[in-house]
């Protein structure tokens, strides 16, 4: 990269290795040297699409001589079921269902994503209220999502017993999605304007108590495994990325900050009420296995005090509406419907036909706990989207296993594409 | 001492086999249990009791199982593997001493199936064919899986084995034997041996650990890496037999670490207690399983260069130079 | 004067919904991308997005339910619009959505118009995550990428006939495969 672009946290620090390591031609796929091909020692071994800790459907093609991995190929698109194109056939309202089961691990930012870009092409703002709580819900999603990398890639190390700790807290997190929405995954609570309904009563106690707790539950994990010598034998200096090659690489989130580069899009171009709360974004300068772990141990504590601070703020916020009163867009709420004509023909109409964007095109990205998280809508002017498209960290994240992979071990392997957090209904969308 | 007759060995021995593979099965429930425990779970609990008829549940359907094999299987050494790694496993139990005698209407009756005067070496040896059973398992599967972890099974146990085999040796020295009966009375006549060989003791467990690949140096079966290791292209009771000797050699690793720092089958300080030496042995034994399980819950796994480095270049030379200091000392108080 | 009309094949520059989108000739997109790289600092390609426009601004199109036959005037939900939207100059929109990761973020879209089967040179040289975005674009949508070290379908099988994110695409009847009868 350039100098006129050296981001700012690029500047004073040592670098990881020297030079680039983004393999040539194609920066996605590590060949092995042709003679060590040639030796006849290479055995090329097909990691997945059925394999324990693929994370799902990823297919490995590895070339391994002995232990060693000489050559990688990243092959995807065992769980495609056509998300993009279903959502073309819908209309935008029913289309909020579709991206939580994109990403089936932060389901909340995936809604959030798409209603945010719809409300930013309709030019609708949204009450306090719905902001706060949308971002309160966002942050325990996050926890949520880090837990569940947590456990699956501790379980991938042979630290079993974590897989069961961290979906201890999961379940308390998927109780309070439950009390809000009546849903434990894809809550579908986020509506075009607002919130789907009003935040229930009770709400609050329960999620201040996890509040108190999850912390301490973040002791006992750092406990079993931060200064754990066989973690940090099989987490410290594997993977390595530097800023410059995961920048280029399009790595974003926890990679890019394992990297050493301080970028959040929740503080760089700050959505909902992130501009409001005061959290740290945890940068860990090493680029390794290890830095990706300090990362989303520290995201998670900082969420936890993001979350504190949105309950603050809603604890005062009784009684005011949770979604905006823009007719031509959001429902009516339901007792107009016994009493007024115009409410039944606006509920009516955007029930069938569905509420009509502007003609234009928006890109929307957030910081999901993968990553930059983008959505580009397309619309003509209908009750459908022309098109939509996902910026799916996780696809992006899987960009970079070739050049992390370099003098890996199979055991490596493993921790470097759990490290990379991916969740294959994104990557195939 | 009088000897055994020798038609005692023979019922004793059918019922040592049966108890052992009794003590297989509900090491399984056991450590599903402890883990479950361990791991905010329940475990087993439908199959009888605490489920305790899981194990049997398990037998079962291992064998009402097919027993398939790849079509690439080099056929006789692929059935042949499962069995080797069993018999050594049984077999190897059969010199750990777990009574100190009984005399039943005149005719006496040793506390262990037989009593050679090389019973530890015996044990090393019956250990070291057992591996074959691996290696050979994971060959004759054809499989790339099963090849890679019979590599690691190979390389990882050769190189513990060394380590192991030393760790014993001050005991060896201490006993002036390597008959396990005499390391055991020579234990009662002075103090139990994991005091002066604590040393030889910590090499013990870590080499048995990974001799008997438990976490964390369960590589050769590494579940997330190489889905398997060398049992993944095996299935019903084949399957069943390399996990029962898995289990066996885990029991007989603490079973002789008994014997040789703890004093067997003795109950400290109340002699008229020996009589019921089993007893003392079992529990002895199942501490020692649970400290393992427990260890299986708590650690993550190593890596195969790490798991090498570690043998050979930190376990290696503190068993020998725990060897030659014993060795001295023993020699200096003489 | 704006800050990117001086771009190699700069066509037009808009501004949109808060959104900057410049235009350049699809011939000279590399050369664009690099000066957008190098002098204005977007370094990094946060997406790489086709879309197909083939029938757009047509009253049967908006909201159409589609049939194995094609497009279905009559269905239900066609009503058309209420503003018929411009036209656009070609068929695809190739749309690299760019970042600057800097101490001045901004964002960009830089734009790109295709015909049927007009190859769109690879942006793998100055951005390499370009490289599994530009294959989905060929998937999915049947773009040709000119210069792409592996371009091989990503996320459908190799041997899948069409690009499903196309207008034209038929929906529904999909015929059900069984590989090893053909």
């Amino acid at each position: 990269m350039t100098a006129t672009a050296a981001p700012r946290s690029l500047t004073s620090r040592r670098p990881i290795y020297e030079g680039t390591r983004v393999p040539q031609p194609t920066p996605t796929l590590l060949v092995t040297p042709p003679d060590l091909a040639a030796t006849g020692d290479v055995m090329t071994v097909n990691f997945g699409p059925n394999h324990p800790s693929t994370h799902g459907v990823l297919r490995l093609v590895v070339d391994l001589y002995g232990e060693d991995v000489t050559g990688l190929e990243a092959v995807i698109g065992y769980l495609h079921t056509g998300f993009e194109k279903n959502m073309e056939q819908k209309t935008w309202w029913k289309c909020i269902t579709y991206p939580e089961r994109i990403d089936y691990v932060s389901f909340q930012n995936n809604e959030y994503v798409f209603v945010g870009a719809v409300e930013k092409l309709l030019d609708l703002e949204i009450p306090p209220k719905a902001s706060w709580m949308r971002t309160l819900l966002c942050e325990l999603n996050r926890i949520h999502s880090h837990l569940v990398w947590l456990g699956t890639s501790a379980l991938e190390l042979g630290a079993i017993s974590m897989f069961w700790y961290a979906f201890r807290e999961r379940e308390q997190i998927l109780d309070l999605f439950e009390l809000v929405a009546g849903y434990r995954m894809h809550t579908r609570y986020f509506q075009v304007g607002g919130l789907a309904e009003d935040i229930p009563r009770g709400f609050y106690p329960e999620c201040r108590k996890f509040c108190d707790w999850m912390p301490r539950a973040i002791d006992d994990y750092e406990t079993l495994l931060t200064r754990n010598k066989i973690w940090l034998e099989r987490t410290e200096h594997i993977g390595l990325l530097s800023a410059e090659d995961a920048i280029a690489l399009g790595q974003s989130g926890p990679v890019l900050r394992a990297s050493g580069v301080d970028w959040d899009l929740r503080k760089v171009e700050p959505y909902l009420s992130y501009h409001q709360v005061d959290f740290r974004v945890p940068v860990y300068q090493d680029g390794d296995v290890y830095s990706r772990y300090r990362i989303h141990m520290d995201e998670m504590r900082e969420s936890v005090r993001i979350v504190e601070q949105c309950l603050d703020r809603l604890e005062h916020m009784e009684g005011e509406p949770w979604i905006a009163d823009d007719r031509k867009v959001v429902l009516p709420p339901r007792h107009e419907l016994h009493t007024s004509m115009e409410s039944l023909i606006h509920h009516f109409k955007i029930v069938t036909e569905g509420f009509r964007v502007p003609e234009g095109e928006v890109y929307y990205a957030i910081e999901s706990p993968r990553g930059e998280l983008g959505c580009y809508i397309c619309s003509d002017g209908g009750p459908k989207p022309w098109r939509v498209k996902f910026r799916a960290p996780s696809f992006v994240a899987l960009e970079a296993t070739a050049t992390c992979m370099k003098d890996a071990l199979i055991a490596d392997m493993i921790a470097i594409v759990g490290s990379l957090d991916t969740v294959m209904g994104e990557v195939d969308r | 001492m009088t000897r055994e007759a020798w038609w005692i060995t023979i019922p004793k021995a059918f019922i040592v086999i049966n108890v052992v593979m009794l003590f297989f099965a509900f090491t399984t429930w056991l450590e599903r249990k402890l883990l479950g425990r361990m791991q905010l779970r329940f475990g087993p609990n439908r199959a009888g009791p605490k489920g305790l008829l899981v194990p049997i549940a398990d037998l079962l359907k291992l064998i009402r199982k097919e027993a398939f094999a790849p079509m690439a299987a080099k056929e006789p050494l692929y059935i042949i593997a499962p069995v080797l790694s069993m018999f050594t496993a049984l077999a190897a139990f059969s010199v750990i001493p777990w009574g100190n005698g009984w005399t039943v209407w005149g005719h006496h009756i040793e506390g262990q199936v037989v009593n050679v005067p090389i019973s530890l070496l015996l044990i090393f040896a019956l250990g070291s064919i057992g591996i074959y059973g691996f290696i050979v398992g994971g060959w004759a599967s054809e499989s790339k899986y099963s090849l890679l972890g019979s590599m690691r099974t190979c390389a990882q146990l050769v190189s513990y084995e060394v380590s192991l085999a030393l760790s014993v040796l001050g005991v060896v020295l201490m006993a002036q034997s390597i008959n396990l009966v005499d390391v055991v009375q020579k234990q009662q006549a002075t103090l139990w041996f994991f005091i002066p060989q604590f040393v030889g003791l910590a090499v013990f467990m870590v080499g048995g650990t990974a001799e008997t690949s438990r976490a964390p140096f369960d590589l050769p079966e590494a579940d997330t890496e190489l889905v398997a290791g060398y049992h993944t292209e095996y299935s019903g009771m084949r399957w069943g037999l390399f996990q029962a000797a898995e289990y066996i050699n885990l029991l007989t690793l603490s079973g002789l670490a008994v014997t040789l720092f703890f004093d067997g089958y003795h109950f400290p300080w109340v002699p008229w207690l020996d009589r019921f030496g089993p007893i003392w042995f079992v529990l002895k034994m199942f501490t020692l399983v649970g400290a393992f399980i427990w260890l299986r819950a708590t650690q993550p796994r190593l890596r195969y260069d790490q798991l090498m480095r570690f043998g050979w270049k930190v376990l290696l030379p503190i068993a020998t130079v725990n060897a030659l200091v014993t060795a001295f000392l023993v020699v200096l108080i003489k | 004067m704006s800050e990117f009309d001086s771009l190699p094949g700069y066509v037009e520059e808009r501004i949109r919904v808060a959104e900057t989108t410049v235009v350049v000739e699809p011939g000279e997109l590399v050369e664009a991308a690099t000066v957008l790289r190098d002098e204005h600092g977007f370094n990094f390609l946060a997406d790489v997005t086709a879309v197909d426009y083939l029938g757009w601004g047509h009253a049967d199109v908006s909201g159409y339910i589609g049939t194995p036959s094609g497009r279905d005037i009559n269905a239900p939900m066609t009503q058309g619009y209420q503003v018929v939207p411009l036209a656009k100059p070609k068929r695809f929109a190739m749309n690299y959505h760019l970042l600057s990761i800097s101490e001045r973020p901004r964002r960009l879209r830089l734009q790109t118009w295709l015909d049927e089967g007009e190859p769109v040179p690879t942006v793998i040289p100055v951005w390499p995550t370009a490289d599994w975005h530009e294959r989905e674009a060929f998937d999915l949508m049947g773009i040709a990428i000119d210069g792409h070290p592996d371009l091989k379908r990503i996320l459908l099988d190799d041997d899948w006939d069409g690009h499903p994110l196309r207008k034209d695409y038929p929906l529904g009847g999909e015929p059900v495969r069984f590989s090893g009868e053909e």
